[in-house]
């Protein structure tokens, strides 16, 4: 459908005959067609979509008044001005804007002798209510999360910023979907370089849809083909004020319930909801075992590998007696066992997120005990083998934003120490820390504040420290120079 | 450009992995061996533990292959097995009497460049049977005998019964002047190997052997345990936090004194007095028995010759059994529960 070559006319028949063929195939597609009372009377016809719109809006702002205006007919201008009972309404917008809106669940207005459209906010569709996500679940704290719909979650943004330097700016993406895209940023705090890059790099998309904030996300973030993530993701609102708070940019993609926010840097991938809604000293020994859970989810199957095959004399006499024991009868090396226990792991993990709740719980009792037992009882895999790679797989749960980089490096440092033993799993372990430290995001160093000799960047990386020793205008970004204030 | 670089650093890495992948299930472990020495022959016979996944504990399996030299030997042992011995955990080698008195320098050494037995592998005199025989004793714990003695040389090491002789400090004393190797010496009685004492060397050669009581103050002397019991008639002290200073002094007279500091473990001070007494009678008795077989194990000569080296070399490096020796016993009373029994 070329939009741009669509033209009304001033007679509404014709109009309703246009519209009618523009729609033909599609079934929710209404067009209803209001008389006045005068004489002659306005006649005006409403198109709008089914399940799209507020019934009550349009049986009340707009049939009603017009059914019962007594004038005589006039212009759509005096329409808006004297008949409907509306507070949002464009007059005669573009092709392309009036479509979209139209699409989107607003309702058109014509008057018979007029060509100029009125494009009312009739917008209604089902939506569910800000619950809590099940994927960013708190022990305390606020409960609300984001949900598909576009303006509710600006509005539970906009609750918990009452400053007039909160800024939403927004834009399409998409030729075909034209969705809408708010970028999201406290005037003043945010940093003006990276918010020019985001509005840059959102205008040189160039695909035909944008259904979830995912396809922004790969598009516009730096190292795309790194597998630790360089934009945030979060589906909390108040996750998102804080970030904003911290001088970052936010974006918020129509009909998805998850906001990017840029730059995305190292630490905030150690960062859980709540650490700072309960006590500090609860949550800097949490934040360090995330750390030390995230090491060893790396290192464990590699090291484990690296010592059965090249550095037996490491493994004290006992414990390489058990191990070569439980070993006993197992067909493959200990490098193939350990890839293809890895492998099962992941493939229990996917079929238990895939798995509806119910069948869940019985795939992971089925898939992680039974299968596990009988695998070791069939002599497919050695018993340390399950438990390494079982603990390995559960430390890997205890920082989810890293769920990506986990599985990536856990099989490039198990080639590494299959090869090369423990002087592999430091080979890699080096290469992977010269990957960090050249990753940027929108410009900012990955590893801002962890590398930091900044008085005050440190205070909320390693330790949590209380907020009475936070520095709130030099926190998080502050370790980096190019951070406008 | 960059992504040749890249995978020429990369194919120079794997030049790094050389040859030595060996899975855990390909090894047989060596906990223990022995050498014995036959009209120039070397006889070396490795303990194997076979993992059993019915039983807690590996079974033993006994291996031997003999050859001209060690290293000859070790690869005649692995001859025709499946999986490759592997040394690096064999705790104890048991040295058999026909070696020890022949010398154990030219042994020590080829077990020294040997590339599969570890410096840290304690050595061990076999006293009253052939080293191979140990190896075939009953086992009390249930695991492989040599695998379990080891536990007991550690043990005792650690309570100052014997003193500790891994191979890379053997090695140092067969080769230096000044200092002589003592080993653990075991020996087998109602069928099981059991500690015995310890065999004192002059050189590189067997010269005498310690009993218990007197191998455990040797051990006192060499501080070489954590802790340390001593026996005076039917007392008992107990002795930890054990440090031995042996000094020489005196430009024409020579003299080397021995100092003892420990704690003594006692329900009263007063005990410390006697314990020091017992402590002292018994060095000098085993000082004696040193002297007597001209082994060198406490380090006179070493002591004399970082005093006095040009003095020492003028004297003779078998002088300082002639010298007299002071032992000085300083024990400090620390009152506990488990303090000395009658």
């Amino acid at each position: 459908m070329n939009l741009s070559d669509f033209q009304f006319t001033t007679d509404l028949d014709e109009n309703i005959a246009r519209m009618k063929a523009l729609f033909v195939h599609d079934n929710t597609f209404i067009c209803r067609v209001v008389h006045g009372r005068g004489s002659p009377a306005l006649r005006a016809a409403l198109f709008f979509f089914d399940g799209m719109v507020q019934s009550s809006t349009i049986n009340e702002s707009l049939i009603k008044p017009i059914s019962l205006w007594q004038g005589a007919p006039m212009p759509m201008d005096a329409v808006i001005d004297e008949v409907l009972h509306i507070d949002d309404c464009p007059f005669n917008p573009t092709p392309d804007k009036l479509l979209t809106a139209f699409l989107y669940g607003d309702t058109i207005v014509l008057v018979d002798g007029d060509s100029r459209p009125a494009v009312v906010n009739t917008k209604g569709f089902d939506k569910r209510g800000p619950d809590e996500p099940d994927n960013e679940k708190v022990l305390r704290g606020p409960r609300e999360g984001f949900t598909e719909a576009f303006m509710g979650n600006l509005a539970l943004i906009r609750r918990r910023l009452r400053t007039p330097d909160l800024c939403f700016e927004f834009s399409e993406v998409g030729s075909v979907s034209h969705t809408t895209v708010s970028i999201c940023y406290i005037n003043g705090i945010a940093d003006l370089t990276v918010l020019e890059a985001v509005k840059q790099r959102l205008q040189e998309i160039n695909l035909d849809s944008i259904l979830d904030a995912n396809y922004l996300s790969e598009i516009i973030r730096d190292n795309r083909s790194s597998p630790f993530p360089t934009t945030g993701f979060t589906e909390r609102p108040d996750i998102v004020a804080a970030k904003l708070l911290e001088g970052r940019i936010a974006i918020i993609v129509d009909g998805t319930p998850v906001a990017l926010t840029v730059p995305h840097i190292l630490q905030e991938t150690f960062q859980a909801n709540d650490d700072y809604y309960i006590s500090y000293l609860y949550t800097n020994l949490t934040r360090w075992l995330r750390v030390l859970g995230f090491i060893l989810t790396l290192t464990l199957p590699a090291i484990y590998v690296a010592l059965l095959t090249w550095h037996q004399e490491m493994i004290p006499t006992r414990l390489l007696f058990s191990i070569a024991a439980s070993r006993e009868g197992v067909p493959f090396t200990t490098f193939t066992e350990a890839i293809g226990t890895l492998i099962v792991f992941e493939i229990l993990k996917e079929a238990g997120t895939r798995t509806p709740d119910t069948i869940g719980q019985a795939l992971s009792i089925v898939g992680g005990l039974v299968l596990g037992q009988a695998a070791v009882d069939a002599r497919f895999v050695s018993a340390p083998m399950v438990i390494v790679i079982a603990f390995s797989g559960v430390t890997a749960l205890i920082v989810p934003k890293l769920r990506t980089a986990t599985l990536v490096l856990r099989f490039f440092l198990l080639i590494c120490a299959a090869v090369l033993g423990l002087y592999g799993v430091l080979l890699g372990l080096s290469l992977i820390l010269a990957h960090v430290c050249r990753l940027t995001s929108f410009g900012i160093p990955y590893l801002t504040n962890v590398l930091s000799a900044e008085k005050h960047s440190g205070r909320d990386v390693l330790f949590r420290f209380p907020w009475f020793a936070m520095k709130p205008d030099k926190r998080f970004l502050a370790g980096w120079n190019g951070v406008h204030r | 450009m960059k992504r040749i670089a890249v995978i020429f650093l990369c194919t120079i890495c794997l030049s790094l992995c050389g040859c030595s992948w060996k899975d855990a299930g390909d090894l047989s472990a060596v906990t223990s061996g022995s050498i014995t020495l036959d009209s120039e022959q070397y006889t070396l016979a490795a303990e194997l533990a076979v993992p059993s996944s019915a039983d807690a504990a590996p079974n033993a399996q006994l291996v031997s292959g003999k050859a001209g030299s060690i290293a000859q030997a070790i690869d005649n042992t692995g001859y025709g097995l499946d999986a490759q011995l592997y040394w690096s955990h064999a705790r104890v080698l048991f040295l058999d009497k026909s070696l020890l008195r022949d010398g154990i320098q030219s042994c020590i050494q080829e077990l020294t460049h040997s590339s599969e037995v570890r410096p840290a592998v304690r050595l061990c005199a076999v006293r009253n049977a052939k080293a191979t025989d140990v190896l075939s004793c009953d086992s009390i714990s249930g695991e492989p005998v040599g695998f379990s003695l080891g536990d007991s040389i550690s043990y005792a090491v650690q309570q100052s019964q014997t003193p500790d002789m891994p191979l890379y400090r053997v090695l140092d004393r067969v080769e230096t002047e000044g200092i002589d190797a003592v080993l653990p010496a075991v020996s087998i009685k109602n069928g099981q190997a059991v500690l015995s004492g310890c065999a004192l060397f002059s050189g590189d050669t067997l010269r005498n052997w310690l009993d218990e009581q007197q191998t455990s103050i040797l051990s006192i002397l060499l501080a070489s345990g954590d802790t340390a019991t001593i026996y005076d008639a039917d007392t008992r002290y107990q002795l930890s936090n054990i440090r031995t200073e042996i000094t020489a002094e005196g430009k024409e007279q020579t003299k080397f004194t021995v100092n003892v500091h420990a704690d003594l473990a006692c329900e009263a001070s007063a005990q410390a007095k006697p314990a020091a007494h017992a402590l002292k009678t018994q060095s000098i008795a085993v000082i004696e028995a040193l002297q007597q077989a001209n082994c060198d194990a406490l380090g006179f000569g070493r002591a004399w010759e970082r005093a006095d080296a040009q003095s020492w070399q003028q004297s003779g490096i078998d002088t300082w059994q002639s010298v007299p020796v002071t032992v000085n016993i300083t024990l400090r009373a620390v009152q506990s529960a488990e303090g000395g029994s009658r």
